[in-house]
């Protein structure tokens, strides 16, 4: 299977790049060959504390995974591994004389949260491509062949993007309930197609676009590898019209070749 | 659409909490687990949510100044009521009112019927005082000069909201033209949101968020209820959450709250910002 890759992010307009908070992998871009590719988009949530740091294990956890590993036990290792990330944010801020505040403390106690999407590619010997999706939250997967949308995953309407999506905690007590409500969808590939992974924001500009009739991967896939400046350049115009929310933004594109 | 406005650190909105410290809030007030002043019960709420606004807004990189907020007593006196570092301050980024309790008193926090709780720090940033009259007309004057300026500095801002907090009547004029001409200062986003939250030492059932239809109980009631803002969405939606019925137009007013009508009432009144 040969594949290529794209990615493109931007924080909120007026903040910081250190303030952004969705997580993508993988970081590199570029043409591979490979027999299964993992890819994954994830979104911090902005009112709980190192949701980005959490957003990232997840996306890495899922992406450096093996084939054989599922969703569930992605998460399970994920929150596993959070306790150990806390004690060294704790000796970090400590060595930085920057102990943790009496605001920060309830935040930390209730844990990080992200939205989670995790998507994996194969193309077994002799046989179609195939991809498989899991989510929780309202990341999105459009696949699109021949310049018409032919799956939006898990939400395929723009009036579903509220303010309470469903989120991965950091905390192993949520293990079960986040494992009941994991949404999975599966389908086949053909070379020429294009998989866009995307958080919220982008997702919903995207899904009002089709809506309306217009053709949003256009623009998506018009923008050329690596081309950051053309991304944020084409970003900074939909905000200006009020069509694009202003939040975080990220872009996966997978493009499978043969 | 008004009160449609983002609310960021570089287009932060303004809570203003003024707040009734004339004598008859020393009396008691129904409706808590314990005892109170209603003094004590609104320096406890309003305390308890400038804790939690901080705790929100807190990120790795601090706490986010999407609020400024003030405090402002009127009783004996007229005037900002933040204690120790930030005494004389009106309105103070979030950041430092987080950065600067005036005392961080230690409180048990029940986990469960039958467990044994635990500590918890709960900061203070004022505390209660009743003594003297009830000087709203000049408390209202005051919020108004406070917020032209502000307002001046944030001319896209999500409109600032101010709570007026009361058990009595004013001592010092007719509130209403004030209240009106407070709330005709406005941000390209709206116009300001005065709500008024009237507290009882007697036992009658509050009524809280009344529609514009609702019958109240006397003139007083229904001065306070034309003072008053109605509901902008987000907080409709919010009240909606707290299973809330609320009637189309509803307004920013509680009459006779007691203790947990105060909790109710300041949570879905300051519901504007929308964090995920």
């Amino acid at each position: 299977m040969r594949c290529v890759v794209s990615s493109f992010w931007l924080p909120r307009d007026g903040s910081p790049v250190e303030q952004y908070e969705d997580a993508y992998f993988p970081r590199r871009t570029g043409a591979r060959t490979t027999p299964r590719l993992r890819l994954a988009v994830a979104d911090g949530a902005s009112e709980s504390m190192l949701s980005g740091l959490w957003a990232q294990t997840l996306v890495r956890t899922w992406c450096r995974s093996s084939r054989r590993r599922d969703m569930a036990d992605v998460v399970a290792s994920a929150m596993s591994g959070w306790d150990t990330t806390l004690v060294a944010y704790r000796k970090g801020r400590e060595a930085e004389s920057r102990p943790i505040e009496w605001f920060e403390q309830p935040g930390l106690e209730r844990g990080a949260h992200a939205t989670l999407l995790g998507i994996e590619l194969t193309r077994p010997p002799g046989s179609e491509g195939r991809w498989s999706a899991v989510s929780l939250g309202d990341s999105c997967l459009f696949q699109v062949r021949d310049d018409e949308l032919v799956t939006a995953f898990p939400l395929t309407d723009a009036a579903a993007f509220g303010n309470a999506p469903k989120l991965v905690p950091s905390s192993a007590r949520h293990l079960n309930r986040v494992v009941a409500h994991l949404e999975r969808a599966e389908g086949a590939w053909q070379p020429g197609d294009m998989l866009f992974l995307t958080t919220d924001a982008l997702a919903a500009w995207f899904l009002t676009e089709a809506a309306a009739g217009r053709t949003p991967w256009r623009a998506m896939n018009g923008i050329a590898c690596d081309d950051s400046a053309a991304f944020a350049e084409w970003a900074a115009g939909e905000r200006a019209g009020r069509r694009l929310r202003n939040d975080d933004l990220t872009l996966v594109r997978v493009e499978p070749t043969r | 659409m008004p009160f449609s406005a983002e609310i960021s650190r570089a287009n932060p909105t303004c809570f203003l909490f003024l707040i009734d410290q004339s004598e008859s809030m020393g009396a008691h007030i129904g409706g808590g687990d314990v005892p109170m002043t209603k003094a004590e019960a609104v320096a406890d709420a309003v305390n308890r949510l400038l804790s939690e606004l901080s705790i929100k807004c807190a990120k790795e990189d601090g706490v986010r100044d999407y609020f400024h907020v003030g405090v402002i007593g009127y009783g004996a006196a007229v005037g900002p009521i933040l204690d120790g570092a930030l005494a004389g301050r009106d309105l103070v980024p979030l950041s430092e009112v987080a950065a600067r309790p005036a005392r961080m008193e230690e409180r048990t926090r029940q986990n469960g019927r039958h467990s044994a709780g635990r500590t918890v720090k709960f900061p203070t940033w004022f505390s209660p005082v009743a003594y003297g009259d009830t000087p709203m007309c000049a408390a209202l004057t005051r919020a108004r000069g406070l917020l032209g300026p502000w307002l001046a500095d944030h001319p896209g801002c999500f409109p600032p909201v101010v709570v007026n907090i009361t058990d009595g009547v004013s001592t010092d004029g007719d509130a209403l033209p004030v209240a009106q001409g407070l709330q005709a200062l406005t941000s390209a986003d709206g116009h300001v949101l005065l709500f008024n939250l009237h507290l009882s030492s007697g036992l009658s059932d509050p009524v809280i968020f009344p529609g514009p239809d609702t019958a109240l109980p006397d003139d007083y009631a229904r001065q306070l209820h034309r003072m008053s803002s109605p509901l902008p969405d987000q907080m409709m939606a919010a009240a909606a959450r707290q299973d809330l019925v609320l009637d189309a137009g509803a307004r920013g007013f509680a009459f006779n709250a007691d203790i947990s009508a105060i909790v109710q009432f300041l949570d879905v009144g300051t519901q504007v910002l929308e964090l995920r």
